[in-house]
C-alpha cells in the first residue's frame, strides 16, 4: 500500500493527499510515526499552520503564522471588489456562458476590471492553501466564469475543483470534472503529450469523486473506457486499472463490461490482485487461483482509501461472478463445498444459484436433499440457430437498400 | 612524349635526349634570328616580313619559304587569337581553318616541324582557354545571337577535335608554358614571339627544376616548387591516357615534401579525390588497401584542420582570394575547397558497395567487416568536427553512423570496438615498415592514433544520443530513418514494448508510403525486428501481426532487400535491375528469412489451427494459413518433409490428430531456431506450453462428436500436463461454447452432448451461411463503391507503374493500414467491439478485394 499511496499521491494536489494519510493512519497499515512524518511534509508546503502545529505538536514560530496572516489580509484586501461579487449570489447567476458579456456586465454593474478578477484568484489561491477550501470555491468559481485568459480558467478550474472534493461536495465536484474534461480536450495549446498527462491527473482528482459520488461508479467507467482516458491510464497509471476493476465488478448494471476489461488487462503487464482475479475466472477458469485471489481482493480493498466504500457490493457481485461461471462449467455442483470455499452460507449460495436459474442464465436442477446441484447441458435447436442467424438478415438489407438508393439518387442529380 | 617540353623528362630514353638537343639547337638559332628582328618590329612587321623576302637572293629564298611557312603561321596564329579575344566567333572559325591549313604546311616543310607543333598546340591551348572562359561567364550564351552561338558551339566542337589529335602531354605542357608566359606578358609587350622559344628556355628550366623534386633531396625542395607540380599533376587529373595510379603515387610522394600544414592539407585532398578517380564506375568497389588509405587520409586531413585553425575547407561557395604563397607559409587564413562529410560519405558508400560485391562466405568478406571499426571512428570523427561548427551535415554523418550500428548486437559492437582500439595501439607502438598484410594501414595509422579513439559510451547509450541529436536538427527524412533504426534496435535487444511504443507513438506506419524505397525496407525491416522480438518474448500473437504482411505478399526478399525473387509476369529492365541489387543490403545484416518463415508459420498455426475446423467463428486474420495448408492437402504426394513450410504442415496435420508428441517433435526442432538468441531460448518451452494447449482445444473440436465424455486424466496425459491446467483449457471452452460440454468434477471426465442434425436442418444450415456472406459482400461492394469513388490510385495503369516504381508499395499500403487500425485501437479495444474500427478493417480487406474485381472485368 505504501506504494499506492505514493504512485497516487505523485499526481494529487498536496491537499488531497491528506485524507488519504489519515486514512492510512487510521486503518493502522503503516507506522503512525510514519504517516505523521509524511503529512507534516506535505502540510509544510501549505500555509495550513495551525493545522501543521496539530500533527507535529511543535508549535509553529509565531513570526510565519503572523507572515501568513498578514498576506492573507493584503490579498483580501486586493480583491475585496471582485471577492463581494463573488459572494452575491443574484450577480452569479446572472451571468452567462459568453465570458466576454459577462466581464463586461461586471464590469458596467459593478466596477470590476480585469485586476480585479486577477487579485481574486491569487487570494483564492491563498485560502485554498490555507485550508479555506470553501470561499477558496466560490471565489474560483467567480473567476473562472469572469476572467478572459483561458489557462487561468483552466487552473481556477482545477483549484475549484480540488477545494470542492476537500469540501466533499460531490455534486459540484462531478460538475467541475466534466467542464474540467470539456477544458482539457478543448485546449488547443497543449500538445498531444501533456493532454495526455493532463488525463491522468485529472483521473487521480476523479477517484474522490468516482467513489463517493452516488453514481459515480458508473461514471468511473464510463470515463475510463473512452479511449483517450485508457490511453493515458496505460501509460501514465496503469495502476488504475484495478479501480477500474473493482468499480466494474461492484457495478452489476456493467457486467458487460467484463469482456472489455478482460482485453484490456491481458494487453498489459500491470498486474494486482484485483486483475488477476478477473483474469483467473474469466480467462482461465482457474476456479482455485480465484477463489485465492478473492481474498487477496478483499485485504486490498480493506486498505483502501477509496476502494472500501464498494467493498459489501464487490463481494456480493465477485462472489456470485464466481459462482456463475462454476455452474456454467461443472456438471454436479456441491453447494457446500462451494460455500466453504467461498466462505458463504450455503443458503445464500442456494439462493443465488436459484437467481441464476429462474434468470434462464442457468439450465440446472437443485437436488435439495443432498445438496447438489446437477446442470444440464442443452445446445439451441438447429431451428433456432437459424432463426437466430437469419435475425438481423432483414433489417442489414433494408438499410443497404437504402444507401444504395441514396447513393444513387445523389449521383443523378 | 612530353620530352617535347621538358628537358629533362622523366623517362629519358636516348633518342628523346637527341631530339631535345636539336630542338635546343633550333631554338637557340630562331631566337638570335627573332632577337634580330624584334628590334624594329612593331605593327608593320608584316609588311617588313614581305620586304625583306622580296630582298632575298635565290639561296636564302629556299630558305625563306621555310621561314616563310614558319611565319605565315605564326601570323595566322596572332590573327587566330586577335580575332579570339574580339569574340567574333564566325571569323575566329575562318582564321583557325586558315591556321590548321598553314600548320599543315609548314610541317609539311618539315624543318622546323618541332616549333611550329609547339605553336600550333600553344595557340590551341590558349583558344580553348579563351573558349572555356566565355562557356563559363554567367549569360554570356544568353548574350550571343544565334548564328554567334552556333559557330561558338562548332568552334569549340572543332577545337576539341584537334586538341584530340594531341597528345595530352603536350597540351599539358603546353598550357603551363603558356601560364607562365601570361605571367611575363606584362613585361615584354611582344609577347608572339616568345611562342617560339625564346621562353623556351628559362621555363623548360623552371620545368627541370619541378619534375626533379621528385629525385631531389627533400632540403632542397621550396614551397613554390611543390605548388606547382601540385598544379600540374591536378590539371591532369580526368585527361584520357594518364596512369592514375601513378598521379597518385606522385602526390603521395609531394606530400611527404610538404612544406606546411596547409599545403599539406591541400595536397591530402587532392590524394583523395584521386583515390576515389581510381575505380571508374559505379557497379564496381574501390580496391581495400585504396580505401583504407582514404580513410586514413581523411583522419590526417582532419587532425590537421583542427589544430590549425587557419585552414578553413569549403563547399558550394566562391572561395575567398588565395593568399601569395608567402603568406600561406606565415599562416595565413586559406580557404580550400573541399568538403570532408563528402569524402565521409564517399567512403560510407564504398564500403557498402564492396560488402555488397564481395561474397559473404570468403574470408576476404570477414577481413572487410574488420574495417568497420576505422570506418564508425572516421565518420564518427568527421561528424564532431561538423557538430562543433553547428553545421547540419553532422545530422547526415550522424544517421550514417546510427544505420552502421543499429542492427549490431552489444556483442558484436564491443568486440568491433575492441578490435579497432587493439588495432590503433599495436600500430602506435610499431613504429612504421611493420610488414603484416596491410602495411600501408598500420604505417599511416600512427598518424592518428594519438588523437582519436573510438568512442567509449556502450552501443544502447550510443543510439539513444545519435538520434537525440538527430531528432533535434534533423530533416524529416533523418528523423524517420533515425527513429526506424532505434525501433530495430529496441527490438533486437528485446525490449518489446519500448519498440512498440515508438513506432506507435511516431504515426510512422501512416505516411511510411510516401517515403523514399529505402526508407521503406528500414521500415520493413523494423517491423521484422519486431516480429522476432515478439515471438522471442512468447508474444505470438503480436509477432502474427507484425510478420503477417511481410510473408502475405510473397515478395520478402524484397521487401527486406535480402535478395530478389525471380520475376514471373513483368520482367524487370536492366535498369531497375541494377537498382536493385544497389538497395541490398550487405549479407551480414540480413534477418535470416528462414527463421522469419518459421516464426511467422508457427505463429499462425498456433492462431489459426482451431480455426481450421471450426469455420463459423469471426476471424481476426487473413486465412493465410488455411490457404497454404489447403495447398499442401491438395499435393498428390507429400514425401517427409525437408523445408520449413513442409516441416509445420506435416506437424499442423500430427496435431489436428491429437499426435503432440510428433507435432512438437517436428516444431521445436526446426533448423531455424538455431538463430535464435541464446536468451530467448525458453520461448520454445513456451511455445511447447502452447503447442499442448492447442493440442486438446483441436482434439476436442474435432472429436466432440464421437464421444460421449472424455476423461481429463487421459487427455492430461496426452499432452503430458497437470489436470488442473487441462481443467482449466476445457473449462474456458465450455464457457466460450468452442464445445458443448460440462465438466463432472466427481469423476474428474468431460460429458459431451452431441446433436443430430437431419439432412434437411443441415441444409438449411448451410443456406443461411451463404446467405449471409452474400449479404457481407454486397456491403462490402457498397462500401467501397462509396468508400474509394474519389480516389483514383486503384486505377489499374497507376498501379502498375506505381508497382514497377517501387520494391513494393502495395504491400506497403496494406501493412500501413493494418497497422494504423491497430494503431486506431490503441492498445486496448479490439476489432470486434468497436463498430468504427471494424468498418476500418473491412475496407483494408476490400482494397484488395476490389482489385481483384477490377482485374476480372478488364
Amino acid at each position: 500500500m505504501a506504494t499506492d499511496v505514493g504512485e497516487l499521491a505523485s499526481k494529487l494536489d498536496a491537499h488531497l493527499v491528506l485524507p488519504l494519510l489519515e486514512f492510512a493512519a487510521s486503518r493502522g497499515t503503516h507506522a503512525k510515526a510514519d504517516v505523521d512524518a509524511a503529512r507534516v511534509e506535505i502540510l509544510k508546503k501549505t500555509h495550513m499552520c495551525d493545522y501543521l502545529a496539530d500533527v507535529s505538536g511543535v508549535s509553529v514560530d509565531a513570526a510565519t503564522r503572523e507572515e501568513v496572516l498578514k498576506t492573507h489580509e493584503t490579498l483580501r484586501a486586493a480583491a475585496s471588489k471582485a471577492a463581494e461579487f463573488a459572494s452575491d449570489g443574484a450577480a452569479i447567476k446572472a451571468m452567462r456562458r459568453d465570458k466576454g458579456e459577462n466581464a463586461k456586465i461586471a464590469e458596467a454593474s459593478h466596477g470590476i476590471t480585469s485586476a480585479d478578477v486577477e487579485a481574486l484568484y491569487t487570494f483564492a489561491k491563498f485560502e485554498y492553501e490555507c485550508g479555506e477550501y470553501a470561499s477558496a470555491s466560490e471565489h474560483l468559481g467567480a473567476v473562472q466564469l469572469l476572467s478572459a485568459d483561458s489557462a487561468r480558467c483552466e487552473s481556477a478550474l482545477w483549484g475549484k475543483f480540488s477545494a470542492d472534493i476537500l469540501l466533499q461536495n460531490w455534486a459540484a465536484a462531478l460538475d467541475d470534472m466534466n467542464r474540467l474534461r470539456d477544458a482539457l480536450e478543448t485546449n488547443a495549446s497543449s500538445s498531444a503529450y501533456v493532454k495526455m498527462k493532463q488525463r491522468a491527473w485529472l483521473l487521480h482528482y476523479a477517484l474522490y469523486v468516482f467513489f463517493n459520488h452516488p453514481n459515480g461508479r458508473n461514471s468511473i467507467v464510463d470515463v475510463m473506457f473512452q479511449e483517450r482516458y485508457m490511453q493515458a491510464v496505460q501509460q501514465e497509471s496503469p495502476h488504475l486499472l484495478q479501480y477500474l476493476a473493482v468499480a466494474i465488478v461492484a457495478n452489476r448494471k456493467r457486467r458487460n463490461m467484463i469482456k472489455d476489461l478482460v482485453k484490456i488487462i491481458q494487453s498489459d503487464s500491470y498486474r494486482d490482485p484485483a486483475l488477476e482475479f478477473i483474469l483467473a475466472l474469466f480467462v482461465d477458469y482457474d476456479f482455485k487461483k480465484a477463489t485465492e485471489k478473492l481474498k487477496q481482493c478483499d485485504d486490498m480493498i480493506e486498505k483502501d482509501f477509496f476502494l472500501i466504500g464498494t467493498k459489501e457490493a464487490f463481494d456480493e457481485n465477485a462472489r456470485a461472478y464466481f459462482i456463475e461461471n462454476y455452474c456454467r462449467v461443472n456438471k454436479r455442483i456441491d453447494i457446500g463445498a462451494l460455500a466453504s470455499t467461498l466462505e458463504m452460507s450455503a443458503s445464500a449460495v442456494e439462493a443465488s444459484i436459484v437467481t441464476l436459474i429462474r434468470q434462464n442464465k442457468l439450465n440446472a436442477r437443485i437436488d435439495a436433499e443432498a445438496g447438489v446441484a446437477h446442470v444440464r447441458v442443452e445446445t439451441k435447436s438447429i431451428n433456432e440457430q437459424i432463426i437466430e442467424k437469419t435475425k438481423a438478415l432483414l433489417s442489414k438489407t433494408n438499410a443497404l437498400t437504402q444507401a444504395v438508393l441514396a447513393n444513387t439518387q445523389a449521383q443523378a442529380f | 612524349m612530353a620530352s617535347k617540353f621538358w628537358g629533362g623528362s622523366d623517362s629519358s630514353s636516348a633518342d628523346e635526349s637527341s631530339e631535345n638537343v636539336s630542338d635546343d639547337y633550333t631554338s637557340t638559332t630562331s631566337s638570335s634570328d627573332d632577337s634580330s628582328d624584334d628590334s624594329d618590329r612593331g605593327p608593320s612587321k608584316y609588311l617588313q616580313d614581305e620586304s625583306s623576302d622580296s630582298s632575298e637572293d635565290e639561296r636564302r629564298v629556299i630558305r625563306s619559304s621555310k621561314q616563310k611557312h614558319f611565319e605565315m603561321l605564326k601570323q595566322s596564329s596572332r590573327e587566330l587569337q586577335r580575332v579570339a579575344a574580339g569574340r567574333d566567333w564566325t571569323s575566329v572559325i575562318g582564321s583557325l581553318e586558315s591556321f590548321h591549313k598553314h600548320f599543315l604546311k609548314s610541317t609539311q616543310a618539315s624543318i622546323r616541324a618541332e616549333s611550329s607543333s609547339k605553336i600550333f598546340v600553344r595557340t590551341l591551348v590558349s583558344l580553348s582557354e579563351v573558349l572555356d572562359a566565355c562557356s563559363h561567364e554567367v549569360d554570356f550564351k544568353k548574350q550571343m545571337s544565334t548564328t554567334q552561338a552556333k559557330a561558338f558551339n562548332s568552334l569549340s566542337q572543332r577545337v576539341k577535335k584537334h586538341m584530340r589529335a594531341l597528345s595530352p602531354a603536350d597540351i599539358e605542357a603546353a598550357s603551363r608554358s603558356r601560364k607562365i608566359d601570361i605571367e611575363s606578358e606584362s613585361e615584354s609587350a611582344d609577347s608572339t614571339d616568345t611562342i617560339d622559344g625564346t621562353r623556351d628556355n628559362p621555363t623548360a628550366e623552371s620545368d627541370k627544376l619541378m619534375q626533379d623534386i621528385m629525385n631531389m633531396p627533400k632540403e632542397d625542395v621550396t614551397f613554390d616548387m611543390i605548388d606547382s607540380k601540385l598544379k600540374e599533376i591536378a590539371t591532369s587529373r580526368g585527361k584520357k591516357g594518364v596512369d592514375r595510379m601513378r598521379s597518385v603515387e606522385q602526390l603521395r610522394y609531394v606530400s611527404s615534401l610538404s612544406k606546411c600544414a596547409a599545403q599539406e592539407v591541400e595536397i591530402l585532398l587532392h590524394i583523395i579525390s584521386a583515390q576515389f578517380d581510381l575505380n571508374g564506375s559505379m557497379s564496381t568497389y574501390m580496391a581495400t588497401p585504396v580505401w583504407r588509405n582514404c580513410v586514413n587520409d581523411v583522419l590526417c586531413v582532419l587532425q590537421t584542420l583542427e589544430t590549425n585553425d587557419n585552414i578553413l575547407l569549403v563547399d558550394g561557395s566562391e572561395l575567398e582570394p588565395r593568399p601569395s604563397n608567402d603568406e600561406i607559409m606565415a599562416g595565413a587564413i586559406i580557404q580550400l575547397r573541399g568538403s570532408l562529410c563528402a569524402f565521409a560519405e564517399r567512403i560510407d558508400d564504398e564500403y557498402t558497395k564492396s560488402l555488397q560485391c564481395l561474397d559473404a562466405h570468403t574470408k576476404e568478406y570477414i577481413n572487410r567487416l574488420q574495417d568497420e571499426g576505422a570506418l564508425l571512428l572516421l565518420l564518427h570523427q568527421v561528424s564532431n568536427f561538423y557538430e562543433s561548427r553547428n553545421s547540419h551535415n553532422a545530422v547526415s554523418l550522424s544517421l550514417r553512423v546510427l544505420e552502421r550500428i543499429h542492427c549490431k548486437r552489444t556483442a558484436s559492437y564491443n568486440a568491433l570496438k575492441k578490435y579497432t582500439d587493439s588495432r590503433i595501439q599495436s600500430s602506435a607502438s610499431v613504429s612504421g615498415g611493420h610488414i603484416c598484410d596491410n602495411g600501408e594501414m598500420v604505417e599511416k595509422t600512427d598518424v592518428f592514433v594519438t588523437n582519436f579513439r573510438f568512442p567509449s559510451c556502450e552501443l544502447h547509450a550510443r543510439i539513444e544520443s545519435l538520434s537525440a541529436y538527430i531528432f533535434n536538427y534533423g530533416e524529416e527524412r533523418a528523423k524517420a530513418r533515425a527513429l526506424l533504426c532505434q525501433i530495430f534496435n529496441e527490438a533486437l535487444c528485446g525490449h518489446l514494448r519500448s519498440a512498440k511504443e515508438l513506432l506507435l507513438m511516431s504515426h510512422l506506419q501512416e505516411s511510411i508510403q510516401l517515403m523514399d524505397i529505402s526508407t521503406q525496407i528500414l521500415f520493413n525491416r523494423a517491423v521484422a525486428q519486431l516480429g522476432v522480438c515478439a515471438f522471442e518474448l512468447g508474444e505470438f500473437d503480436e509477432a502474427f501481426v507484425f510478420l503477417c504482411d511481410l510473408f502475405t505478399s510473397g515478395r520478402t526478399k524484397e521487401l527486406l532487400a535480402q535478395g530478389m525473387t525471380q520475376p514471373r509476369f513483368n520482367e524487370r529492365s536492366a535498369e531497375q535491375d541494377k537498382l536493385e541489387r544497389r538497395r541490398q543490403l550487405p549479407k551480414h545484416q540480413h534477418i535470416n528469412l528462414d527463421f522469419l518463415e518459421s516464426i511467422f508459420l508457427v505463429c499462425a498455426m498456433l492462431l489459426e489451427v482451431s480455426g481450421l475446423l471450426n469455420v463459423k467463428k469471426t476471424r481476426v486474420y487473413p486465412r493465410y494459413f488455411s490457404r497454404i495448408m489447403d495447398q499442401y492437402n491438395r499435393q498428390p504426394f507429400t514425401g517427409p518433409p525437408d523445408n520449413t513450410r513442409d516441416t509445420v504442415m506435416a506437424a499442423t496435420k500430427m496435431l489436428l490428430v491429437g499426435d503432440y508428441k510428433g507435432a512438437s517433435g517436428l516444431l521445436l526442432n526446426l533448423p531455424a531456431w538455431n538463430s535464435l538468441s541464446p536468451s530467448a531460448l525458453h520461448v520454445l518451452t513456451i511455445l511447447d506450453e502452447r503447442l499442448k494447449i492447442e493440442t486438446i482445444r483441436v482434439y476436442l473440436q474435432q472429436f466432440a462428436d464421437q464421444y460421449a465424455s472424455a476423461s481429463v486424466h487421459i487427455l492430461a496425459q496426452m499432452v503430458s500436463l497437470t489436470n488442473e491446467s487441462v481443467c482449466s483449457i476445457i473449462s474456458s471452452m465450455i464457457a466460450d461454447a468452442d464445445i458443448p460440454a460440462v465438466f463432472d468434477s466427481v469423476t474428474q471426465s468431460l460429458q459431451l452432448s452431441r446433436v443430430h442434425h437431419n439432412q434437411l436442418q443441415s441444409a438449411a444450415s448451410a443456406f443461411t451461411e451463404k446467405v449471409l456472406v452474400l449479404l457481407d459482400a454486397n456491403e462490402r461492394a457498397f462500401d467501397r463503391h462509396i468508400g474509394t469513388e474519389n480516389i483514383s490510385y486503384y486505377d489499374e495503369d497507376e498501379s502498375r507503374t506505381r508497382r514497377q516504381a517501387k520494391s513494393a508499395p502495395e504491400p506497403e499500403e496494406y501493412q500501413t493500414r493494418r497497422l494504423r487500425s491497430e494503431n486506431a485501437r490503441g492498445r486496448f479495444i479490439t476489432a470486434d467491439l468497436h463498430d468504427g474500427i471494424v468498418k476500418a478493417k473491412q475496407r483494408d480487406s476490400y482494397g484488395h478485394f476490389s482489385r481483384k474485381q477490377i482485374h476480372c472485368d478488364s
